[in-house]
């Protein structure tokens, strides 16, 4: 840049405005406003720079803004290149206001093309606005901005106040979340708490000799009668804030929001192991938060203090729903793999319930302690209370007789029965944060940290002789007088951490950070987890052209002894078969993980950047100390294996990135980028029946057996991206061009060793590989023309092109009602979003004032 | 108006006061209205965003205008202005730790208060890789949104967010902030809450239970099964169902094998829906629906 140009002869200005005072001024008196008229500030105008042009590239965000930036001196990490400083030439007219308008019309082939198209947004035929405006005059000000005005994914906020006495904010927004298009359903009463089928086609299907004959009924109900449904929910939210600033440097803050959530989603439900179908499930919510807050913040202050309560109430208005049975119109008791012989006729979920909480939270820092150290402090604590009114155990009065505690014989669907009415639920949460960080000198730095989150289960625990699996048959614990107690989670986790940086030179930068986390649980497998991390910092500008960050890391978690049949054991059902012995669960298994980020920029001329990345992270996991079986029956070899043998053996993820922005002048600029993800883990199991040939606990109590299977499982994600943005007549005519690509590839590949069928080998053949797991490929196309008229006006017209194709096994061969061996499931499509592409095209005027 | 001594007493001199920047040694305060005759850009850019509000005194507005932050200029004005001269505050070429000092003069309170020792303070960062205060940009931010800054550094966060299962950030109707708070924060990766948990029930309150039947990892950590950040698999899950269940289950009568079909049934184009349904599309969620906890007295296996 040139250097500025010389500032006015200080004669020129009035000689009050220049000479020293005989006594210096006051922050008071230099406190200059210039919104008065009396003042030697040059004419000045608010302008509009926000972002309210229609949302219709999915991926806006994620590309760099192109806007020429001269890049000089060393860059320092990823250069911000687009400081929107507002374009002003002269004098401008002194206005209070500033208002500019972005409306756009747009056009498209098919707005209800797939779900996924429209997933959190709505891009449909016909007019959408944004608002900005601004508003100030002494000390008040009002700002308001508005995007997708007149759309299901609209939001509006309003703010203003006085300065130094108040500030307010207004806030709504709409977002729809999309799930299913052109879904399939044989139920009515959709959206409502009672979803009902036709008793003819209940009947029809009760009389049903074999499942065979039941799919093709059903198959042909189905084709049939079946509606076409779109499943989605919309969220909206209204939100106020309040601020009290005279009060300063004591500051009171106090607000509130309501979110309401409404409609259906696409989900399942069960009767028995023999059936299950997919439904669309209602959601009414309503969330409601309050909060407020009151902050001792006074800049000359060495001390800053803070409280805040915060009261959340979630109300479900529907806490359940029933649903009839399509293979059921009369109730029968329940058997394991009975479809239409047996089970009730009508199913009946517990929804989420209302529940409430309640936190409490203070701040208090101390600066300028000794070493230039400043100390921080942080205490919480959380009340979480849910006690809703509880269901009967079932909807199945053909149910047999029912015992518990209290009551020696009732019917299921007897809300008497019930150990307790209501749920009487609590958790506590308690979180501290104690830090103190040093910089006493420019090359030395450290950190200490200690933070403690804990979970505290008050709930008294809700015991029960028996209950009703699935609305269907009844179950008795496995333990003779064995009972099922519930558990709630409960856990403490401590963190201690010890940070040091020391700058080597004025370039370059080494830190090392050694934490050490316990976490301690009740209830389950794994009653102490540590994790021990060394992580090593460097950072360095090489020669003045190189910004380097980078670290590695590495972690070991070692664990107390693994008791597998924990959680039967605190449920009072200690004869309840474990799963598989040796398999360790991966969030409870000891391992050692290394991780390392690299990223490097550089600025190779004044106008190229580009800039790299890495990261990868290896973890293996091993093997803990077991614990005993205490099931009776057991026969157990805990074999060791310096691997798990069962469960997750490894994991590895890993990510590469190149940016490069090239922008030879002011009015032309490009910018790409290519991204690859890589994940893989390999995990091992068995397939196995109590009693059947690969029985761990009786028939192969080894590590080794031919019903072992290991899945290799392996996602790659690859991104891409190209911007170009180039002024074809200066200041007049603009060409964006945006291009966005990512594709996913997964797969799954399993082993086996083949044994002999029904001898020792429940799958007695080669594994086929799953190779479409979820496989996506998305483009997205964005050219766009846009000519300002003048300062005030300007007109664009562009093009979207969208793009979605997705293959996996879940779509070959799809059928609303695939037959197998126990049963019949109906499956409506819910899940399964349909591929698309989708042509756009919109013409935008903005307009300011 | 006058000049003042540099530095004004009650400004430094006050225990536990933060220096205001200095300049040329003996330079005096000017006032906004000397630096706005030269520069006008910064001058209107200065007057378009809550730090010129003289009337709330937080702001520089209400103290030295832009010599709050680039210290006193009358060495700076008489020395004909330029860049250099005066020695006023530039920040271009100062160090992380001197940049961010002169916004922690004021900002210590609200999202700021656990700055120090924060992850991004840890590596080195100043409040301007992240604001341009005389852009023009919502909340001073130096790119045009939350992801096109954060995302400058955090890349794989970028890839992460185009992956077919994702928050709607990328829709614009979330952003970085709705869970992080880059400025420092009681919790790891700079959540803005108590734990990873207690920030996903701020948007999805009614997994919050407590519920009769806890699924306890999902207590624990709702990224033992989800990447907030996007996945391939939904609804943003870490492993495909009903591999990801399987990490932690291996229970008898269920079947565990995804493959049953044989090679000859896979050759002959025999569908895996007919195989094993109960694994395929919600895969062990088709029947243990909730999950996230049941409040059903029958809700031990999470079927109701």
């Amino acid at each position: 840049q040139e250097p500025l140009p010389p500032v006015s002869d200080p004669t020129d200005l009035p000689a009050s405005e220049i000479a020293a005072p005989e006594t210096p001024a006051t922050e008071t008196e230099l406190a200059q406003d210039a919104t008065r008229k009396d003042t030697l500030f040059p004419a000045w105008s608010l302008v509009s720079t926000r972002r309210i042009d229609p949302r219709i590239r999915p991926n806006a965000g994620l590309r760099q803004p192109l806007s020429y930036y001269p890049i000089k001196g060393g860059p320092l990490l990823y250069r911000n290149f687009s400081p929107v400083l507002p374009d002003y030439s002269g004098e401008e007219p002194q206005s209070p206001w500033s208002v500019r308008m972005s409306m756009a019309i747009l056009g498209m082939d098919d707005e209800h093309v797939s779900a996924k198209f429209q997933e959190y947004r709505d891009v449909r035929n016909g007019m959408t606005a944004g608002l900005e405006g601004h508003y100030r005059s002494g000390d008040t000000f009002l700002n308001v901005l508005g995007r997708q005005i007149g759309r299901k994914d609209q939001d509006m906020a309003l703010d203003g106040g006085v300065a130094g006495w108040t500030q307010w904010s207004l806030l709504y927004s709409e977002t729809p979340h999309n799930f299913a298009f052109d879904a399939k359903s044989l139920w009515a009463g959709i959206g409502t708490d009672s979803l009902t089928l036709a008793d003819g086609m209940q009947t029809d299907l009760q009389n049903t000799a074999t499942n065979a004959d039941l799919a093709v009924k059903l198959g042909r109900y189905i084709a049939g009668g079946a509606q076409t449904i779109d499943e989605s929910l919309r969220r909206q939210t209204v939100g106020a804030e309040v601020a009290l600033i005279s009060t300063y440097p004591l500051i009171a803050k106090a607000s509130f929001s309501n979110e309401s959530r409404d409609g259906v989603r696409p989900w399942s439900a069960s009767f028995g192991f023999g059936n299950f179908v997919e439904l669309p499930w209602v959601v009414q919510y309503d969330t409601h938060e309050f909060r407020v807050s009151a902050e001792f913040a006074k800049p000359e202050s060495r001390y800053h203090a803070a409280a805040s309560y915060r009261y959340s109430d979630f109300v479900n208005h529907i806490d359940s729903f029933t649903f009839d049975n399509p293979f059921r119109i009369v109730d029968a008791p329940g058997g394991l793999n009975c479809t239409f012989a047996c089970g009730p006729a009508t199913g009946r979920m517990g929804l989420y319930p209302s529940n409430q909480y309640h936190e409490l939270g203070g701040t208090f820092v101390v600066k300028n302690l000794p070493f230039k150290s400043t100390f921080n402090a942080y205490v919480s604590g959380g009340f979480l209370r849910q006690d809703e009114q509880l269901l009967p155990f079932s909807t199945n009065s053909a149910a047999p007789p029912m015992r518990s505690p209290t009551n020696p014989s009732f019917n299921a669907t007897d809300p008497a029965g019930l150990p307790r009415d209501t749920a009487r639920t609590a958790m506590d949460t308690q979180t501290v944060l104690l830090r103190w960080n040093a910089k006493p000198s420019k090359k030395l730095a450290w950190n200490a940290e200690y933070r403690l989150y804990r979970v505290d289960n008050d709930e008294e625990p809700f015991v029960m002789n028996q209950f009703i699996r699935e609305d269907e048959d009844i179950r008795n614990p496995e333990t003779v007088g064995g009972i099922y107690s519930t558990v709630l989670a409960d856990y403490a986790k401590q963190t201690l951490s010890l940070q040091g940086h020391y700058s080597l030179s004025p370039d370059m930068k080494l830190g090392g950070v050694y934490t050490h986390e316990q976490m301690n649980r009740n209830f389950r497998e794994v009653e102490r987890m540590t994790d021990d991390k060394i992580k090593a910092e460097f950072d360095w500008r090489v020669f003045g052209r190189v910004e380097l960050k980078s670290w590695i890391e590495h972690t070991r978690r070692t664990t107390s002894e693994y008791e597998f049949d924990q959680y039967n054991i605190v449920q009072g059902n200690p004869a309840a078969y474990p799963m598989v012995p040796w398999l360790i669960k991966y969030d409870e298994s000891p391992y050692d993980r290394n991780e390392a980020q690299f990223m490097a920029t550089t600025a190779v001329t004044d106008s190229i950047m580009v800039s790299a990345h890495a990261q990868m992270t290896a973890t293996n996991y091993s093997v803990p100390e077991l614990g005993p079986i205490s099931m009776a029956a057991a026969n157990v070899t805990t074999q060791t294996s310096d691997r798990t043998a069962f469960g997750v053996r490894w994991d590895r993820r890993n990510s590469y990135g190149l940016d490069v922005t090239w922008a030879p002048t002011e009015h032309f600029s490009v910018y790409a980028d290519l991204g690859f993800e890589a994940a893989t883990f390999e995990m091992m199991d068995r397939q196995w029946t109590v009693n059947g040939i690969s029985d761990p606990y009786r028939r192969q109590p080894v590590l080794e057996s031919n019903s072992n299977w290991i899945a290799r499982v392996r996602d790659n994600y690859y991104t891409g991206g190209l911007g170009i943005e180039a002024s074809l007549i200066p200041d007049r005519l603009t060409l964006s061009f945006q291009y966005a690509f990512g594709k996913s590839d997964g797969q799954q590949v399993y082993s086996s060793p083949v044994g002999t069928a029904a001898v020792d080998d429940v799958n007695a053949f080669a594994p086929v590989p799953f190779r479409d797991v979820d496989d996506t490929l998305q483009h997205s196309l964005n050219p766009e023309l846009s000519y300002h008229l003048n300062d005030h006006i300007s007109l664009a017209a562009g093009y979207q092109w969208e793009e979605w194709d997705v293959n996996d096994y879940n779509y070959q061969g799809f059928t609303y009602s695939p037959l197998y061996t126990n049963g019949v499931a109906m499956l409506m499509g819910g899940l399964l979003p349909s591929a698309y592409s989708a042509n756009i095209i919109y013409l935008r005027l903005k307009m300011g004032l | 108006r006058g000049q003042s001594e540099t530095p004004p007493p009650e400004a430094s001199t006050r225990p536990g006061a933060l220096p205001l920047p200095t300049t040329a040694e003996g330079a005096k305060y000017v006032g906004a209205e000397v630096c706005a005759q030269c520069h006008y850009d910064k001058f209107v850019s200065y007057m378009n965003q809550p730090h010129s509000q003289s009337g709330d005194p937080r702001t520089p507005g209400a103290r030295f205008g832009c010599e709050s932050c680039h210290g006193p200029a009358s060495a700076h004005v008489e020395g004909g202005g330029g860049r250099g001269v005066g020695n006023l505050m530039a920040f271009a070429k100062e160090t992380a730790e001197n940049k961010s000092a002169v916004c922690l003069q004021c900002h210590t309170r609200g999202n700021q208060a656990l700055w120090h020792g924060s992850a991004h303070d840890q590596r080195n960062l100043s409040c301007t890789d992240c604001h341009s205060v005389h852009g023009g940009h919502n909340k001073l931010l130096a790119q045009a949104s939350q992801l096109q800054l954060c995302t400058k550094c955090h890349k794989q966060i970028r890839q992460a967010l185009m992956k077919s299962s994702h928050h709607p950030l990328r829709e614009e109707k979330m952003q970085c902030t709705n869970c992080h708070n880059p400025h420092g924060s009681q919790t790891v990766r700079l959540i803005s809450a108590n734990s990873i948990n207690d920030k996903c029930y701020e948007c999805h309150a009614e997994k919050r239970g407590p519920f009769l039947w806890e699924h306890p990892p999902v207590r624990e950590n709702c990224a033992n099964c989800h990447d907030p950040h996007g996945s391939s698999h939904e609804p943003l899950l870490i492993v495909k169902k009903p591999l990801l269940c399987q990490r932690c289950h291996s229970n008898q009568f269920h079947p565990s094998t995804l493959y049953a079909r044989t090679p000859a049934q896979a050759a002959a184009g025999t569908p895996v829906y007919s195989m094993q349904p109960q694994l395929l599309q919600r895969g062990c969620t088709n029947c243990h629906v909730q999950v996230h906890g049941s409040n059903h007295p029958s809700g031990k296996f999470w079927h109701r």
